[in-house]
């Protein structure tokens, strides 16, 4: 037969047996495998039946798979013991201290534990509870063994309950020691075999009182284990019958297991901590309890009657809204005070339980981390739903705090129960649980929050849009003078409210937008000041003499100056252009006026108008503290503001919104700043997201058309008469430009305050930086075209000026009419055009721009005021007063501090001799000094500007001459 | 799809492959070799072996695929069979033991397992010399190393 297979190898022996049969053998892995299945007690047949067999039977590898049999059921379900060695791996091969525990729960409680079950048992056993348990179980054999030895059962069990109870030897060491005795797992597995074959045949009959309660009756700890211990056992199969008597086992420790059940509960419900705590032992050592703790888990109020609903917050928030305005703001946003309760509720509930699970559950049961999960899983993750889900039904801003709050509060409970006493979860895996619960939410209110950002930007920038649309009252600025101060000081205040606690900035914001109605209520001076805004255009068109009177009666009827008035006093002292000295004393006067009728209190009243706002933002920490009435007016004042600005095209205040709105989110977007891993990253993003879509829908929406819109305006521009000096759209632009600096500034503040705190500033690839930087370029794009446009306009307009205003006779004068020795009116009316406007500029984007943009200008104006020059005709008497002309021209450009153009205009300067010389040979000696040009004017630009003089025809040919000369030379 | 199987007396099987699949060897051949039309030679199963296997496969094609964790199972009975394995393995011991070298060989644990547990209820309850008689073996002991086995081994007989 060719299915012979020799087995010598496997047998260890020499082939000298003779093999005579004509059987089919198999390999001896296959059969080994087949013997595998066989009951313990058909093996015995089959080691008689011939040595090859018995070789099998014998072979420890057999043994090992019935040892293992019984380990592994055991192990599977205690997923969590430290019991983790290899579970395939040989049971010889292994040092003897990896190999698998004897399955008996108990040997993995702790010393401490178990002798405090043993302790309790023993109280019991003479008491109640033995009888009650046992006499359950067994109608009459337990109870006669209780009562034949109840003295020797107290005994043995109150000192170490298992190792002295005879008939029991098997705790894990022995075991172990009789292994390495016998060095084989037959051997072990025979040992374990003898001592449990006996309670375990008994089990045949089942309705018959069993063997183990019999003899271990009297502890009901001693039945648990030994019940245990014979589950496990059962696992390999034993005989023929098994399935049978493996039936009834599992029955009696049903049984058995339901009586403790019930007497755990009767114990819980009496609130007796020791009886729970002996109940427990006894099913940990059965089958892990895994049915206990979930009863003891399920029976606390907390899952099912907890007083607590998620709607309350809701009515908290309703009542927080009927609240009229004024005192709504004096109350803090609706701080989820029934959230609070619930979660301090379910903070306490855990540490009440947590004492009493330290009691009754040793800790390697783990049932307080089970305890906590179910609190998480169940309760918090349906008030927190529920609650999110109302909150998003109501209101988004509501849905929106709601969420961060509720993670706050999480997080604290998460700490309690990590520093609980005498038992805690740790950290990492509280951290897990409470991330898994959180996520789902955490997902939906990241996307929410950037929607609502992004959303909300856009509409605070239509509503602006929209507002700017309806009034198209004149446009207001900023005062040109404190331009400087006023920013300086506004960011100064910008800076202090972003750095103040939520709750105080939105009051600033909220008071801002809650303007209409307490306006009226605004101190007189206030009042006034809209009519004055109306005044002063007109002031300003009135001459030098005009303004001054109309100065002085301002002064004089104490009314505190406005910021307008002080606007049109500095045009028209501007106007006047000559005397500095004047300006001063007026400006003196107006703040001894001004600070004369105020009280000490100067801080708090709107004496310095352009400071009212960074004071009122300053302050107003301070101020809401104070006072009400403090309050009021600095909403009276920010009132103003709003008003004012409303009309430019590029709002600071719409900026403030903005920022503020931001702040809010990120403010509420940090309470996650504790997450970690995949959470913590989306958390990141969103933060960045949520800058990156301020810089967007600001940039985008706001400045980009505010800039195009400027510049369009610059576009359109034809150069007109003006009085005053000021080109519209020319000073709209750069007020344009200061707001956005303003702006720009504020964000710088903003990100350095806030966002810092969550990105790497130095991380240029992060990609809120990104947005950063070209949120920068974005706008200095915009300065550098308007700008580009705004030298065309200007020298368009100077062009105009100067040849609608210069007249004939201006460097000619009539023979005989006095001359007066100062610039003519085209040339200080062409200057103070072009100093109001570089004036605005001073300050409001980085000087390496505006050096670009003076030096273009010079330039220009060089270009342009020698070919107006040229269009003159002029005597030498005119010729002084062309001198004062462009020393005044050259007076404006030292003023720029451009060092670069100063030669031209120098030379130009020099042009003005030109004029006043009066012999013929020595024009042609200056003509032909080159130095005095500075090499910026070539012989026959001179020349051609000696054309100009009234008197060149009768003294050409004489210079001529030498220019002739000059050139054959 | 279909793979050709041959057997060792060169006799060709087609199969589906989803049921030839069943074997381990040849799902592992499979994917080593990629489609490939070319039949598959089973040396070592002769056609009537094979023809019961491929029986087998058919019925159990759907079943889902042993995951190798769990193959050694630690409730090692020989009575949890199948009502139609338990007919399948009705057959003589010679072809049943071809059949469980076939498995062991073409690797499909389960009939591999089906056919130990039979041969196991065959050995099981059964004296020694009920299963000398039940395979065929000679006894090779004297009645002496017979007695001394006897009576070492008695701790592990059903009192």
């Amino acid at each position: 037969m060719e299915l012979m297979f020799d087995v010598d190898d496997f047998d260890g022996r020499s082939s000298t047996d003779d093999i005579t049969t004509s059987v089919p053998v198999l390999p001896p892995n296959l059969l080994l495998k087949c013997l595998q299945y066989l009951p313990v007690s058909s093996l015995p047949a089959v080691a008689q039946a011939c040595r090859r067999l018995k070789v099998i039977v014998y072979s420890d590898e057999l043994w090992e798979s019935k040892l293992q049999a019984m380990g592994f059921g055991f192990r599977g379900k205690k997923t969590n013991s430290s019991n983790d060695d290899g579970s395939g791996a040989s049971l010889l091969d292994g040092p003897i201290d990896s190999l698998p525990r004897f399955p008996v729960h108990g040997a993995n409680i702790s010393e401490t534990t178990r002798k405090r079950i043993s302790a309790n048992t023993s109280e019991a056993i003479g008491a109640v509870n033995g009888r009650m348990s046992l006499s359950n179980l067994s109608e009459e054999g337990y109870q006669s063994s209780v009562d034949d030895d109840p003295a020797n059962a107290t005994s043995t069990s109150s000192t170490k309950p298992r190792f002295q109870i005879p008939g029991l030897p098997g705790d894990p060491y022995s075991m172990i020691q009789g292994r390495k005795a016998n060095q084989g797992a037959r051997e072990q597995f025979r040992a374990i075999y003898n001592e449990l074959w006996p309670y375990y045949v008994d089990f045949r009959q089942a309705n018959k009182d069993s063997k183990v309660i019999q003899e271990f009756g009297s502890s009901v700890l001693d039945v648990a284990r030994m019940l245990a211990r014979l589950l496990a056992f059962s696992k390999a199969p034993l005989a023929t019958d098994s399935e049978q008597i493996n039936e009834n086992l599992h029955g009696t420790c049903e049984y058995f297991e339901n009586r403790c059940l019930h007497l755990f509960e009767v114990a819980y419900d009496s609130r007796d901590i020791s009886e729970m705590a002996k109940f427990a032992g006894v099913l940990l050592d059965l089958n892990g309890a895994q049915a206990c703790i979930q009863i003891f888990i399920q029976k606390n109020g907390i899952f099912f009657d907890n007083n607590y609903e998620a709607g309350e917050n809701l009515k908290q928030y309703e009542m927080w809204l009927s609240q009229p305005v004024v005192v709504r703001e004096n109350m803090a946003y609706p701080e989820f005070t029934p959230m609070r309760l619930f979660m301090e509720f379910t903070e306490m509930e855990l540490q009440k339980q947590g004492i009493i699970i330290s009691d009754v559950f040793p800790e390697e049961a783990d049932v307080l981390y089970n305890f906590t999960e179910r609190v998480f899983e169940d309760v918090i993750s349906e008030y927190c739903s529920q609650l999110f889900e109302l909150c998003s039904m109501r209101d988004k801003l509501l849905y929106l705090k709601s969420v961060p709050t509720a993670y706050r509060y999480l997080e604290h409970l998460e700490n309690t129960v990590i520093t609980m006493e005498p038992i805690n979860v740790p950290r990492y895996r509280i951290e897990k649980l409470l991330a898994r619960v959180f996520a789902p939410w955490l997902e939906r209110y990241l996307k929410q929050e950037l929607d609502w950002v992004q959303k909300s930007c856009k509409d605070q920038i239509d509503k602006y849009e929209r507002q700017r649309d309806s009034r198209n009252t004149e446009p207001k600025r900023m005062n040109p003078r404190n331009r400087e101060v006023f920013k300086r000081n506004f960011l100064k205040g910008f800076r202090n409210v972003i750095t103040l606690p939520y709750k105080i900035s939105s009051s600033i914001v909220a008071g801002v937008t809650a303007v209409s109605t307490s306006a009226s209520s605004s101190p007189a001076p206030n009042s006034t000041a809209p009519t004055a805004t109306t005044v002063a255009p007109s002031i300003s068109t009135t001459t030098v003499n005009e303004a001054s009177a109309a100065t002085a009666p301002a002064a004089a009827t104490t009314t505190t100056p406005t910021k307008n008035k002080r606007f049109s006093i500095r045009s028209i002292t501007s106007l006047s252009g000559s005397s500095s000295s004047s300006s001063t004393t007026a400006a003196t006067t107006m703040t001894a006026t001004s600070s004369a009728p105020v009280t000490p209190t100067t801080v708090s009243t709107p004496a310095f108008v352009p400071d009212r706002k960074s004071i009122s933002l300053a302050s107003d920490a301070d101020s809401v503290r104070s006072a009400p009435g403090g309050v009021e007016q600095q909403q009276v004042v920010t009132a103003q503001e709003v008003q004012e600005e409303m009309n430019s095209l590029l709002s600071v205040e719409l900026a403030l919104h903005l920022i503020h709105l931001d702040k809010d989110a990120l403010q509420r977007l940090a309470a996650f700043s504790g997450l970690g891993g995949v959470l913590g990253g989306r958390v990141q993003k969103t933060i960045e997201l949520v800058f990156i879509a301020l810089l967007r829908s600001m940039g985008n929406q706001h400045i980009k058309p505010g800039f195009a819109t400027a510049i369009q305006q610059l576009g359109r521009y034809k150069p007109s008469t003006t009085h005053g000096g000021g080109v519209t759209p020319l000073m709209d632009f750069f007020e344009l430009v200061h707001v956005a600096d303003l702006i720009l500034q504020m964000v710088q503040v903003y990100y350095a305050e806030e966002m810092c705190k969550h990105i790497d500033k130095m991380d240029f690839l992060n990609e809120a930086n990104k947005e950063k930087k070209s949120f920068e370029r974005m706008i200095d794009d915009g300065v550098a075209a308007g700008l580009d446009k705004s030298i065309e306009v200007m020298i368009d307009q100077v062009a105009y000026i100067l040849s609608t205003m210069q007249l004939p006779t201006d460097f000619n004068p009539e023979e005989g009419t006095d001359i007066e020795l100062q610039p003519t009116n085209a040339c200080r009316e062409a200057v103070t055009c072009l100093t109001t406007h570089t004036k605005m500029l001073i300050g409001c984007t980085d000087k390496h721009t505006l050096d670009v943009f003076f030096q273009e200008l010079g330039l220009r104006l060089f270009n342009c005021l020698t070919k107006h020059l040229r269009s003159n005709v002029v005597s030498s008497q005119g010729g002084f007063v062309l001198i004062c002309d462009l020393n005044h021209y050259y007076n404006f450009i030292v003023g720029l501090k451009q060092p670069t153009l100063n030669p031209n205009f120098l030379a130009l300067k020099e042009l003005g001799n030109l004029f006043i010389i009066q012999s013929p040979s020595d024009l042609k000696q200056l003509i032909h000094d080159m130095e005095r040009f500075g090499g910026i004017l070539r012989i026959e630009d001179v020349f051609e500007f000696a054309e100009m003089r009234s008197d060149w025809k009768s003294i050409q040919r004489i210079v001529e001459r030498d220019r002739l000369e000059c050139s054959i030379m | 799809m279909t793979v050709i199987l041959v057997s060792s007396d060169n006799q060709d099987f087609k199969v589906d492959k989803e049921v030839a699949e069943r074997s381990i060897l040849i799902k592992n051949m499979l994917e080593d070799v990629g489609e490939s039309d070319s039949p598959i030679p089973l040396p070592n199963v002769t056609a009537a072996v094979l023809t019961k296997v491929i029986e087998y496969c058919e019925h159990h094609r759907n079943d889902p695929i042993q995951v190798p964790e769990e193959t050694d199972d630690p409730r090692k009975r020989s009575n949890d069979i199948e009502e139609w394995d338990m007919k399948f393995m009705q057959v003589d011991q010679e072809m049943l033991f071809e059949i469980i070298l076939a498995a062991n060989y073409l690797d499909i644990k389960p009939l591999l397992d089906v056919g130990c547990k039979t041969v196991a209820n065959i050995i099981k309850g059964k004296t020694p010399e009920e299963i000398r008689k039940a395979f065929n073996i000679v006894n090779d002991f004297t009645p002496e190393e017979e007695a001394q086995i006897k009576k070492e081994n008695e701790w592990a007989e059903d009192r």
